[in-house]
């Protein structure tokens, strides 16, 4: 025999381990059974935590925005590429939606092999794409963002983007800051579920109210959001309990 | 070689033995077991692997138990190693299996996924000798769903 017959189950899977997603998804159609394997959600998490710890598939990615002078709008590309120095390394133009073209922003999250987007125009059109298969879904407005039209002093919300390794669970934090008002409406997004939810653990408006708007960076580690206010204290977001720390 | 030098003997399913230092034997967990379980008698038999292959993991052993080896050295070692035909590279996975070496077991494994990883499902059912169980149909409907895998 002059192929790779008959090798057992474990070592097939050892090597489904090693073999990168676009080809996983093309050996699904070999047979039932890796059909099956390949499916797996135990298999896909652990083949998700194998890739992210091992730092030559780790990838970046990159964010570019250009001015079309003639429509003053911008248009967004985003690239991906691995983090590994290669030479070989492979720059690749995701495919963004379609939509994103009309917006005159666009604050972009990546985590755990998904990114978020979202826009700061009102409207917001939050998205959750998946650059490996290239598929990717809109996140309905939170509850909040629903109606504000009846809370037009809010300011842009501020967004974070993690995941949440307990409840294995993606999750989007919306935080908005009613001007005039002396708290913050904090709401969490669960990919898993599909739904917002409102927080009432909500971080404290200082009566400078400029005082509280966050720089645009996240630091995501470890299930923990951190972001830094304008007067130099770091606000961290747990995931996993849901609560702000100051 | 200093007097505290133990000797192994494995004798391979086609019946060859193989004389080696206790200390390389051991990177087989299986072997070491053995031996910690003291039922290491005068030979050790490897009914699952033969002589060609055991070889060529003797070879791996020794050159990874070597002191002073550069790590450039091991690695220029190590692609040359996995540069087999496939019946070897079939071979070796399974004795690496048998003998319970997960640093060869892995490299294997890795270099069968680099060989198939740019593959068609049909090169891959001829490689692995899978049969497809899919009606035609079931088929194009899988295909459908991922086309942009088979781009």
């Amino acid at each position: 025999m002059d192929g790779l017959p008959h090798l057992p189950g474990d070592i097939v899977n050892s090597i489904f381990f090693k073999l990168p997603v676009k080809s996983l998804i093309r050996f699904k159609s070999c047979c039932k059974s890796w059909y099956g394997c390949i499916d797996d959600s135990d298999f896909i998490k652990s083949h998700l935590h194998k890739s992210s710890i091992d730092i030559s598939r780790k990838k970046f990615v990159l964010v570019n925005s250009i001015l079309l002078h003639r429509e003053g709008t911008r248009k967004f590309k985003i690239v991906s590429t691995e983090a590994s120095i290669n030479a070989d390394s492979k720059v690749v133009y995701l495919n963004i939606p379609e939509y994103f073209s009309d917006y005159f922003s666009l604050q972009v999250f990546s985590c755990s092999g998904l990114i978020f987007m979202t826009s700061y125009d009102l409207g917001y059109c939050m998205t959750l794409l998946n650059p490996v298969v290239g598929k990717y879904k809109l996140i309905q407005n939170s509850l909040f963002s629903q109606n504000t039209k009846t809370n037009r002093c809010s300011t842009s919300p501020i967004f974070g983007f993690a995941y949440d390794f307990v409840a294995e669970d993606y999750k989007v934090i919306c935080a908005h800051y009613l001007i005039n008002k002396y708290f913050n409406v904090v709401e969490v997004y669960s990919v898993k579920n599909q739904c917002w939810r409102a927080i009432h653990n909500t971080f404290p408006v200082s009566p400078d109210s400029y005082n509280q708007h966050l720089y645009s960076n996240q630091v995501s580690l470890n299930g923990v959001i951190h972001r830094m206010s304008y007067n130099r204290a770091v606000i961290s977001f747990h995931l996993v309990d849901e609560k702000i720390y100051l | 070689m200093s007097s505290s030098t133990k000797f192994l003997t494995l004798k391979t399913c086609d019946d060859k033995k193989f004389v080696l230092d206790e200390a390389i034997a051991v990177r087989s967990q299986t072997i070491k077991n053995m031996v910690e379980d003291d039922c290491v008698s005068n030979v050790i038999p490897l009914p699952n692997v033969n002589s060609k292959t055991m070889t060529k993991v003797i070879e791996y052993w020794k050159k990874h138990s070597e002191e002073g080896v550069s790590k450039d050295v091991l690695m220029d070692f190590d692609k040359a190693f996995v540069k087999v035909h496939h019946s070897i590279l079939h071979a070796l996975i399974l004795a690496a299996n048998f003998l319970n070496d997960k640093e060869i077991l892995d490299m294997m494994c890795q270099e069968v996924a680099d060989r198939i990883k740019g593959k068609t499902p049909e090169e891959i059912r001829k490689e692995f000798d899978i049969k497809n169980d899919f009606t035609p149909e079931e088929e194009e409907e899988i295909r459908k769903e991922n086309a942009w895998a088979f781009e």
